[in-house]
């Protein structure tokens, strides 16, 4: 019966039923119709799927976020990005790819980086004569980065339902997240030199120096926040916390950029964009609930071991698969259903969690830029007014350049694991 | 069903989602809050050794009654994640049939929610919590709440698309 359960979800996203509750009302059918469960196990799947303390860290990153925003604190971060890189050929883009890079050390979400981010730079690039679809494409693959680049929400979703130490999948996220970065800066580089429209400023060191004084509580944040999560002194829930305090702080007495009257929208525009990923979580879990009862995660791991031979065809065809789903789930959704039917595959493949945990985060961030369900895509092209097919020509060089690191990170272990084990290897 | 019926009832329910969007802003923000105020006061504490016991277990509650209330806010707001250009391209009475359908299937699943909702906070009512001293059915009360909410968030939609007919 499980080959019903995909359709049926399909058909009910494309009559207009928002994903997490198509999950769900799929979940109730396929429960209904084939098990001698009494329903009420719907009522507490759905409770125990979003009761989780790692996942609190969710709500706290998409609060900080919004409170960055309101401080002025993204636009800090944007001018001093802008006097370190602007010198290169394409300087703007370099500019966006290196913003995401701060912004998602706070953030934790790639929705909010691309709205953020997008807002100011966006229409900074077209000023300078960029094409608007270049400038939603770059935008759109730097702000995809943001959920590889440690704090991330998906890895709080993989570690929180696999049992994985959240701080080792960030420091997991750190290496694969910068060789990401810089494959967007490259390709961005050739674009703009091929399309002939590669502007730049002359480097300024003063330049620099006054976009660091004026950034330099701004840049405190990710430090503070890593710092914390890394030397061991807070978990990344309460590292979000100390986020959350720290921009609210850094926005009412130092930039002064926020009104403590705006703190009331900010919190409930907050909790409606949590609510938004939770549901997809909870009702990813009914659906896991049922699946896991079917045995299906082991059934297809046997399947897989007896059809495939070779650890790297294997390997590959979990990558197809991640990205397959991060093309039609958000990847709240794909993390919730999807890792817990391959985990037992990994496991018999030898794969270390943590490794498997970047995998799925790098190919999720593909998937977010990838129609039909592209969340940050959609964003950055409505903030840039182009059409996503439009984008998407220019966007598939980005794409290209991310599957590489995909390839790489699949592919070399040690580069996702070298960080978490130096960790691991401290008395 | 008359049509001036119809405009009657399409018309109230503006002002109970109104009201309902207040009440539950103020909820979802004071749960937030409180949630980011318990976790950095466990923060502070830690170097004094203290810790709150309970706290672990209450924020993980309070995450779940953010999630459900504040979908419920999201849902009246159109903000939750679908596909909801595949409708632009068909006609406008087969795109108003589908929606249609689309309320009536969120209507069909918080039916099920409340009902069983409620039978998982009757189950659960006389057991407590492990650190926080209340009922573990009070706690799971946000399923079949949410799911009331829902209900009359689902029938207001409804009776405005059907009201908006001409």
């Amino acid at each position: 019966m499980e080959f019903l359960l995909l359709p049926l979800i399909l058909v009910l996203i494309a009559i207009g039923i928002p994903i997490g509750y198509a999950l769900i009302a799929a979940g109730i059918v396929i429960i209904a119709l084939t098990t001698q469960t009494p329903l009420v196990v719907v009522a507490q799947r759905l409770f125990n799927g979003s009761d989780s303390f790692p996942m609190v860290a969710v709500p706290l990153f998409i609060l900080a976020g919004a409170l960055m925003n309101h401080a002025g604190i993204s636009r800090r971060l944007v001018d001093f990005a802008a006097s370190l890189v602007g010198f290169v050929r394409g300087g703007l883009a370099m500019t966006t790819t290196l913003s995401s890079m701060f912004f998602s050390e706070v953030s934790g979400s790639a929705v909010a980086d691309a709205a953020a981010l997008g807002s100011v730079l966006i229409p900074a690039m077209k000023e300078r004569g960029y094409p608007a679809r270049f400038a939603a494409a770059v935008l759109s693959s730097s702000a995809t980065i943001a959920i590889i680049i440690p704090p991330s929400i998906p890895m709080i979703l993989f570690g929180a339902i696999t049992g994985t130490s959240i701080v080792k999948l960030f420091m997991a996220g750190v290496v694969p997240g910068i060789l990401a970065s810089l494959a967007i800066m490259g390709t961005s580089y050739w674009l703009a030199r091929r399309g002939g429209f590669a502007e730049s400023e002359p480097f300024d060191i003063k330049k620099v120096w006054t976009g660091f004084r004026r950034g330099f509580w701004a840049l405190s944040l990710p430090i503070v926040i890593l710092g914390g999560i890394f030397g061991g002194i807070f978990t990344a829930t309460e590292a979000a916390a100390v986020a959350v305090f720290l921009a609210l702080a850094l926005g009412l007495f130092v930039y002064r950029g926020m009104k403590l009257n705006a703190l009331g929208t900010i919190l409930v525009e907050s909790a409606r964009q949590t609510a938004v990923v939770m549901i997809l979580v909870a009702g990813s879990a009914v659906l896991g609930w049922y699946l896991a009862n079917q045995q299906v995660p082991a059934r297809l791991a046997t399947f897989i071991l007896t059809n495939v031979t070779g650890n790297a065809a294997a390997l590959l065809l979990i990558d197809a698969i991640l990205l397959a789903a991060g093309m039609i789930l958000h990847s709240a959704a794909a993390i919730v259903l999807l890792v817990p039917i391959l985990l037992p595959l990994t496991t018999e493949l030898g794969l270390d969690p943590i490794h498997f945990g970047l995998m799925v985060t790098v190919s999720l961030a593909i998937g977010q830029q990838t129609p039909p369900v592209a969340s940050v895509l959609i964003t950055t092209c409505s903030i840039a007014d182009v059409p996503m097919w439009e984008v998407m020509r220019v966007n598939i060089y980005f794409i290209l350049a991310l599957a590489v690191v995909l390839l790489l990170v699949t592919f070399f272990p040690s580069l996702s694991l070298f960080l978490p084990e130096l960790l691991s290897a401290e008395p | 069903m008359s049509t001036s019926t119809l405009t009657f009832i399409a018309a109230l329910p503006d002002r109970v989602e109104t009201i309902l969007r207040t009440v539950l802003s103020a909820a979802v923000a004071l749960v937030l809050a409180a949630i980011a105020v318990i976790c950095f006061l466990e923060v502070l504490r830690r170097p004094f050794g203290g810790s709150f016991v309970w706290y672990d277990e209450f924020v993980g509650y309070l995450l779940v009654w953010l999630t459900f209330l504040g979908a419920v806010l999201a849902r009246s707001h159109h903000q939750h994640i679908g596909v909801e250009n595949l409708l632009e391209k068909v006609s406008e009475g087969a795109r108003r049939a589908i929606e249609l359908v689309g309320h009536g299937v969120m209507i069909a699943v918080h039916i099920v929610l409340l009902l069983y909702g409620a039978q998982l906070v009757t189950r659960f009512l006389t057991e407590r919590t492990i650190t926080v001293d209340i009922p573990v059915g009070l706690v799971y009360a946000v399923i079949p709440l949410s799911a009331a909410l829902m209900l009359i968030v689902e029938i207001i939609h409804a009776a405005q698309l059907l009201s908006s007919r001409e």
